[in-house]
């Protein structure tokens, strides 16, 4: 199994506050804390979607087949994607108690004028 | 140059600039329950009214900027006036919201009832004139508030049309989002094919399309919105304009 910041016995979860939009071979989340869309292709969807914390890490590649008919293609180790996988997940805050939590950054672009009042600014183009 | 007229709107203060006196006169008459002297609030909304010829003999028609963003553009003032009361409306409703619904900052356009939301430059007027025979218009106004697919509207401000000596806008009610269309800026291999608009014709995959128009307003009530008409063939995404049109065409009822 490659190296990864997860042993074979541990049972990664998913974070919870978010919001699933599935489609063939894709997922769209929006978590919720850190208000971050994320697409999710592929292996990384399946592997996101089986991380229920009770799946261990050496079950995930035998359960991508069986669920989600991944196989070892081409030379690519499925451990290798599944190690892969985990690891975007996780520096993607994707999973409980993992990786660095990407935040949005809210400019402060509230002025006040002399007597306090809220001054409202033109929003910056999209 | 004159300093920007002041209203006060959703606890908020608004600067406004006129781009003559006479339309700086009818913005006070306008907006006069609401006005406020402050001199140290800049402009966030310009209003042009008068039109113009540049040196190189074009004219300058009347339009409503939001910051640097053009908001409405039109030969008739009044129009801009209409489109300045809806602007307005929706940045006392963005301080004070009415319900708990995403306000996403696309444009709109509409037809009977129903409205496609767009994502494009607000320089892409997409060639008014084919959506106007049509029966579509595009409804300038700050962002838009999608309730599950029913786009709200916002609650109408108080403005003083009679002492203005014009006509007041037409109320919006409530209409059904059928559908969502980006115009994507033209790759340099980008041509005109001829072929009728298709979903995904920039080969965007289902999740491209719904990230895309996600990300515009981050909330699980909008991803919700967003799946939905996504999979329901509803979204849209072409880097020709002429596709854009006739994507809206064809997701507005006839």
């Amino acid at each position: 199994m490659p190296e990864s910041a997860y042993a074979l016995t541990d049972r990664p979860r998913a974070v919870d506050d978010v919001e699933i939009a599935a489609f063939d071979g894709e997922i769209v989340v929006f978590h919720v804390g850190p208000s971050v869309v994320h697409k999710l292709p592929g292996a990384i969807g399946a592997v996101w979607l089986m991380c229920d914390g009770e799946t261990t890490v050496a079950e995930l590649s035998p359960q991508l087949t069986e669920l989600f008919g991944l196989a070892d293609d081409d030379g690519t180790d499925l451990d290798q994607t599944v190690h892969s996988a985990l690891t975007q997940l996780a520096r993607n805050g994707l999973l409980a108690g993992q990786g660095v939590v990407a935040t949005r950054v809210e400019d402060d672009v509230a002025t006040r004028a002399s007597d306090g009042s809220e001054i409202f600014v033109a929003p910056p183009d999209p | 140059m004159a300093e920007p007229i002041v209203v006060r709107l959703g606890g908020r203060l608004i600067g406004i600039r006129a781009d003559t006196g006479d339309t700086a006169d009818t913005l006070r008459q306008l907006l006069g329950r609401y006005l406020e002297y402050h001199d140290d609030v800049s402009a966030a909304v310009s209003v042009r009214c008068a039109t113009t010829s540049t040196a190189r003999g074009r004219a300058s028609v009347p339009q409503l900027l939001l910051g640097n963003r053009l908001i409405a553009r039109s030969r008739n003032a009044v129009d801009v006036l209409h489109a300045l009361d809806r602007l307005l409306a929706g940045i006392a409703a963005e301080a004070e919201p009415v319900i708990a619904a995403p306000r996403v900052m696309l444009r709109m356009i509409a037809k009977n009832g129903r409205a496609v939301l767009l994502d494009a430059p607000p320089a892409a007027m997409l060639g008014v004139g084919q959506l106007n025979r049509g029966g579509v218009r595009e409804i300038a106004r700050y962002g838009t508030v999608v309730d599950g697919t029913t786009v709200q509207p916002d609650p109408e401000l108080d403005l003083d049309w009679a002492a203005a000596g014009l006509g007041a806008p037409t109320p919006l009610g409530p209409m059904t989002l059928v559908g969502l269309v980006a115009l994507e800026p033209s790759s340099s291999a980008g041509s005109s094919t001829g072929r009728p608009p298709q979903t995904g014709d920039t080969g965007e995959t289902p999740a491209d399309r719904t990230s895309r128009f996600a990300v515009r307003h981050p909330s699980p009530e909008w991803l919700r919105t967003v799946a939905h008409l996504e999979s329901s063939s509803r979204i849209a995404v072409t880097h020709e304009k002429a596709a854009a049109v006739d994507a809206i065409v064809g997701l507005l009822p006839s």
